[in-house]
């Protein structure tokens, strides 16, 4: 039986948090940012907490075409990095008021699932292609395959997105900041090739041109319907949205 | 584990375990000013805290993770100036503003947005409008609707440039359109803006509410529930739950007597069926009562109720209202203690009944030219005040059981509370604290037994405050309802006879069951009474079932019914309107009520109790409807289709709309305010009152009446509400009747006050050998003063009388029974934005103009009206609660149930219309509960001006609006 673990650790490196997370086990407990208060509510005692604030998970940068946001970057952060991309910030401002922005990392913004919730933000993402960097990982994946596969999503280290994009977002809500009843992000690529992401009570990518995208969402049913919207209104509303995204962008541009 | 904060610029070493939060571990260190919304997403922001300059909300930070951060909370910004001889620096400046512009409501949420403000500031000084509303945006407020408090940051930001002065001039909003139609009297305290008494307090986050009462040794209460919308309970065991380390009690049914009761916070006889207990056998939501805990944490508790193990025999459950009074429709109430009143009948699961006939209504509707009958919904919708519901209750040293509560309530839930926990009534003392919102849900005795078993249990202090996910599928809420309004006229636009039917929704327990639904019909079927001949003698109809179901209770909630009747109301005086091609607003004024005319339902209801007829002496509508269509512009707008249109957009369409409404002031012979006054020796006053302050400014109103009759300033009057031990009875804060109610008992206090003190005025005179007769001596700016110019201060007056010459304590005491109802009538006015391919409806545009007597506060009374019209906002376009079919809440925090935020409201204005209300001291009428009652209404008839969208059921949703179109 090695030292008893202290509580709390706020390791200064990858390798030291790489060392605390397996000399812990499964009482380690990572706090990686601001979280939900309901998941806040679930340290238990007994856990040992890794605190990843000292490793510059916060910090953003430019490389290339992309730009990379650490994973303990607050949603204000993710809005003043990616002003390029304005309907990414448009996105983040009805996901949440200034407060949770303030606090609400990254990388639990990603962790808490959103299982049963729309979110413009998760929305816009994947509209974007975003890529996460999990945390001691070398390699990159996109984020769409956590969500669309519903697997968690493990410590984001870092978010990647595109620094600048034709990229635009719209959403319907009973009002202004209500959470959506349909919102839509549309990434426009090359050869008029458009990546779009939904969420209306489940969250669907379409990639194609603006027919093809137009016939797969006409094409969904019943999986549209749920407590808050009928599909017959989702997907009416969906067409109408990605009709004016597509005509307020009349030069699209390509996004290498 | 040892924890190092820097807070307020000091540094704290705290032993504390490594899981508590920010919050948590700076309320612990007696850093009172950040609150608890209860929130499951971080979405309420009243625990804001600037961290490092920013403002966060501390319950997303464990404390550890604040280690090597500065800290700032609001108890660091400033202190007023004059503590002893201690002279400060004084508030801060944004502290100020909030006061001089009426930004403080409840208080609870000031600090966050003071904090907000302050990060705000000192990145921008000379912020925008949209700048401020932005920063504003992570603290939700559901008194001010944020237009007070949005000045306030701008106003600070001015002084903070430029130096406080008077220079700039305060928004309309702030200080609002005042418009005489009576002779209104040259006061000198009452109806002039005064700052709210306790905003000073409430600015620098001091521990007013419930939960900032510290008691060592307290005990956290959380309550099972029933995870079943209609279920027995056939095993409970509590062993494991019992031996968890830190658990004190745990309470099932079996532990507790059988006591019938009601939640409504009403007068006795609770005009409603006893069908509660506080824990039963029988489970009737989800969400219901299964037992009670008591431990060392609250993480303790809610890992004691995870142990608890349960086995439920599910029964049928009923979760549409239509389905309660079916042939064979399960029975939800079969307990033998069940208490009828009136009407009520458990075994067709009918609570309440309601059947009002007024003239001969069938005549009237033989004599009508057209008929036009249709059916509306109102939905179930929430009260979400920011401070949950909060108790707190201990043994004190003489054994009697103090119960400090966020209640609108405290004489109600003491009297109510005794049997319940077996004590006599004068072994409990009710304590009302600052109060953080209510809204009607505190107008319910909901939590406080919890509180008071688990004391009685353990011996020991135990508080419990609700979270939001049990506010929202555990607390009260408003009556959902099918409403079917017919409507018969002739062609000139005379109403015949009006008849509504309204099937209403009590959920699984009938508090407030008869009375709010009689208002669904009492307070808007009674606004229209016909023309000519009808109007002397109108036929209208009011029936009504109002029946149990398997959802959380409703109960009383702002409006108390009557926004429930002018959706369906008004939306169908509308369509009769447009189908006569009459002027909307003159078909609804050709046959409103008017002065002189008697209040068609007094002659026939008065809720549960004999009627008495009532003849309505002031009525400002006309002016309203003149004042409301300036404002919005009307006539520039209604019918103009350039207007309608907006350029390049023709999926965009602008509607305008309008709804009259009329609210009550108080239950005539019922409601009940009592107030003491005395003297102390500087000549100030204690004003002691039962009427509970829970935001609305009324304890500064009340000193303002007092104020006035004694001739001294509003803060000369130290008002203290409330606590059952020390203040007069008063029913409490509800029906729209502090202002009128107790504001006479404390005018009548004042003024035999005022009597007294002139007497004894009168002997000092003569002994200085000044002659002077007792009615010519006027109390003016803290003097006795004589026709001549002599001059005695009220301190020499009370010293006087306390010290010197036949000593005695002036005090007086003073009750009133209200022996009318003076109903406040209003016209609403919407512009709305729609969206004819989503269906997406933006509100841009609210003007009401309303005749609420003589407006004692402006200001504050102003701030009534935006934070009502800012919850009817909701009410018309978002805000609704539903249910899956196994009767699970879809919402339970308030992201799924959205609230406005600051950076989404529409623009507001207020005019208040001054009539002088004769039954009331100072022409005063209700102020609060009618700017919830026309927005809906005014908003549907809006996008049906916009775009022939016709929605029956509100709120008016994007997938509504479509439907609708596509029904044209």
């Amino acid at each position: 039986m090695g030292i008893e673990m202290k509580p709390y650790y706020r390791p200064l490196s990858l390798e030291s948090y790489a060392y605390l997370l397996k000399k812990a086990g499964d009482k380690a407990r990572v706090l990686a940012g601001g979280e939900y208060p309901q998941e806040a509510g679930e340290v238990k005692k007994g856990e040992v907490l890794i605190d990843l604030q000292a490793l510059k998970l916060d910090q953003v940068s430019y490389q290339g075409d992309n730009v990379h946001i650490g994973g303990l970057c607050n949603l204000n952060m993710l809005m003043l990095a990616c002003s390029g991309l304005p309907g990414l910030v448009e996105a983040v401002r009805h996901q949440a008021g200034t407060n949770v922005r303030n606090t609400l990392s990254l990388a639990n913004f990603l962790r808490s699932g959103f299982v049963g919730q729309s979110s413009p933000l998760l929305c816009a993402l994947l509209a974007l292609d975003a890529r996460i960097l999990p945390i001691l990982e070398s390699d990159t994946a996109p984020l769409s395959n956590y969500f669309l596969k519903s697997k968690a999503v493990p410590i984001t280290a870092e978010l990647i997105l595109p620094r600048s994009a034709d990229f635009r977002f719209a959403q319907v809500g009973r009002s202004e900041m209500d959470l959506p009843q349909v919102c839509l992000g549309v990434l426009s690529l090359k050869n008029d090739q458009l990546r779009v992401a939904i969420d209306a009570g489940k969250r669907f990518i379409f990639t194609g041109d603006k027919e093809s995208v137009s016939r797969d969402i006409a094409k969904l049913g019943s999986e549209l319907d749920d407590q808050w919207a009928g599909s017959d209104y989702r997907r009416k509303a969906l067409l109408v949205l990605l009709e004016r995204l597509l005509e307020a962008s009349p030069e699209r541009k390509e996004t290498k | 584990m040892k924890i190092e904060l820097r807070v307020n610029g000091s540094d704290y070493s705290i032993n504390a375990e490594a899981n508590l939060n920010l919050r948590d571990t700076l309320r612990q260190l007696g850093l009172l000013s950040i609150k608890s919304g209860g929130c499951r997403l971080g979405e309420c922001g009243a625990c804001t805290v600037l961290l490092d300059g920013m403002p966060i909300n501390s319950c997303m930070l464990l404390a550890v993770q604040a280690e090597g951060h500065e800290l700032t909370t609001v108890e660091s910004l400033g202190e007023i100036k004059d503590q002893g001889w201690k002279k400060t620096t004084g508030l801060d400046l944004i502290q100020e503003a909030f006061i001089e512009t009426g930004a403080v409501q409840c208080g609870y949420c000031t600090p966050a947005m003071i904090l907000a403000a302050k990060a705000l500031l000192e990145q921008k000084s000379n912020p925008s409008e949209a700048e401020v509303r932005e920063a504003l945006s992570g603290i939700l407020c559901r008194c001010t609707a944020y237009v007070k408090p949005v000045e306030a940051v701008l106003l600070a930001a001015k002084w903070l440039q430029g130096g406080k002065d008077d220079s700039f001039k305060l928004n309309m909003q702030v200080r609002p359109k005042l418009v005489d139609v009576d002779k209104v009297p040259l006061y000198v305290t009452v109806n002039k803006s005064e700052n709210k008494l306790d905003a000073v307090k409430l600015v620098q986050g001091k521990p007013a509410f419930t939960a900032d009462m510290q008691i060592p040794g307290t005990l956290h209460a959380k309550v099972l529930r029933s995870p079943h919308a209609h279920a027995e309970i056939e095993e409970i065991d509590t062993s494991k739950a019992k031996a968890l380390p830190g658990v004190a009690a745990i309470l099932t049914w079996k532990d507790l007597p059988r006591v019938v009761y009601s939640t409504a916070g009403q007068s006795d006889p609770i005009p409603g069926p006893l069908d509660m207990f506080s824990l039963d056998h029988k489970v009737r939501f989800v969400g219901d009562r299964v037992a009670f805990v008591a431990a060392e944490t609250p993480e303790i508790a809610e890992k004691a109720l995870k142990l608890i193990e349960v086995k439920y025999k599910k029964l049928p459950a009923i979760l549409d209202l239509r389905d309660a009074m079916k042939e064979g429709a399960v029975r939800i109430h079969d307990e033998p203690e069940y208490v009828n009143f009136a009407d009520s009948d458990a075994s067709r699961n009918l609570p309440a009944e309601i059947r009002i006939d007024i003239g001969d209504v069938e005549k009237g509707f033989s004599e009508a030219d057209q008929i036009f009958e249709r059916e509306y919904m109102v939905p179930k919708v929430q009260q979400a005040h920011i401070e949950p519901h909060v108790t707190l209750s201990y043994w004190d040293e003489d054994d009697r059981l103090v119960i400090r509560t966020s209640t609108q309530v405290p004489f109600h839930a003491r009297r109510m509370l005794a049997p319940v926990l077996g004590l006599p009534v004068k072994r409990i003392r009710v304590v009302k604290p600052r109060v953080g919102g209510g809204f009607g849900n505190k107008q319910e005795v909901l939590i406080e037994d919890v509180a008071g078993h688990l004391t009685i249990a353990t011996g020991k202090p135990v508080l419990y405050e609700m979270s939001r996910e049990e506010e929202m599928i555990a607390s009260r809420s408003r009556h959902p309802m099918r409403v079917t309004v017919k409507t018969g006229v002739k062609n000139d636009g005379t109403i015949t006879a009006n008849a509504m039917y309204a099937l209403s929704d009590t959920g699984a327990y009938g508090c407030h069951a008869l009375t709010v639904t009689g208002n669904t019909g009492h307070k808007s079927m009674g606004l229209y009474v016909g023309d000519g001949e009808y109007r002397k003698a109108p036929n209208i109809r009011f029936y009504a079932d109002i029946v149990y179901t398997n959802t959380p209770p409703a109960g009383a909630y702002r409006g108390y019914g009557v926004p429930q009747g002018y959706w369906p109301l008004d939306r169908h005086m509308e369509t009769v309107a447009r189908a006569l091609k009459m002027d909307p607003i003159e078909f609804r004024l050709k046959n409103a009520l008017r002065t002189g005319e008697y209040h068609p339902f007094s002659t026939a209801w008065n809720e549960g109790r004999e009627p008495v007829p009532e003849v309505i002496q002031t009525v400002g509508l006309v002016e309203c409807v003149t004042q409301g269509k300036q404002a919005i512009g009307w006539d520039d707008k209604y019918g103009n289709s350039d207007w309608h249109r907006v350029e390049g957009k023709p999926h965009l369409r602008r509607g305008i709309g309008v709804a009259l409404v009329m609210q009550g002031t108080a239950i005539p012979y019922l409601d009940m305010g009592g107030a003491s006054l005395k003297i102390n020796d500087d000549g100030s006053f204690n004003l002691l009152i039962g009427a509970t302050d829970l935001g609305t400014g009324s304890d500064t109103v009340l000193a303002q009446m007092a104020a006035e009759k004694l001739g001294v300033r509003p803060n000369d009057i130290l008002v203290y509400s409330s606590d059952t031990d020390f203040t007069p009875f008063d029913v409490g804060a509800y029906a729209s009747s502090t202002t009128f109610v107790s504001g006479t008992a404390v005018t009548r206090a004042a003024e035999q006050m005022a009597e007294k003190i002139k007497a004894r005025a009168k002997m000092i005179f003569e002994s200085q050998k000044v002659v002077v007769a007792l009615p010519e001596i006027e109390l003016i700016n803290g003097y006795a003063v004589t026709p001549d110019g002599y001059k005695l201060p009220l301190s020499e007056i009370a010293l006087d009388s306390l010290h010197r010459h036949n000593q005695e304590q002036l005090m007086t005491v003073a009750s009133f029974v209200a022996p009318s109802s003076p109903p406040p009538f209003g016209a609403q006015f919407a512009t709305v934005l729609v969206d004819t391919q989503t269906g997406a409806v933006q509100v841009e545009d609210l003007v009401f103009a309303v005749d609420s007597g003589v407006i004692m506060n402006p200001t504050t009374a102003s701030g009534q009206i935006e934070g009502g019209m800012a919850q009817a906002l909701g009410y018309a376009v978002s805000e609704e609660m539903k249910y899956d079919s196994e009767g699970v809440a879809r919402e339970i925090d308030l992201v799924d149930y959205h609230i406005f935020r600051a950076d989404e409201m529409p623009r507001m204005q207020t005019i208040f219309v001054q009539t002088f209300e004769p039954s009331h001291p100072f022409g005063a009428k209700a102020v609060a509960e009618i700017p919830m009652d026309g927005v809906a209404p005014a908003v549907g008839n809006a996008v049906l001006d916009a775009c022939g969208a016709d929605v029956i059921e509100n709120p008016v949703t994007p997938e509504r609006v479509l439907k609708a179109l596509a029904n044209k």
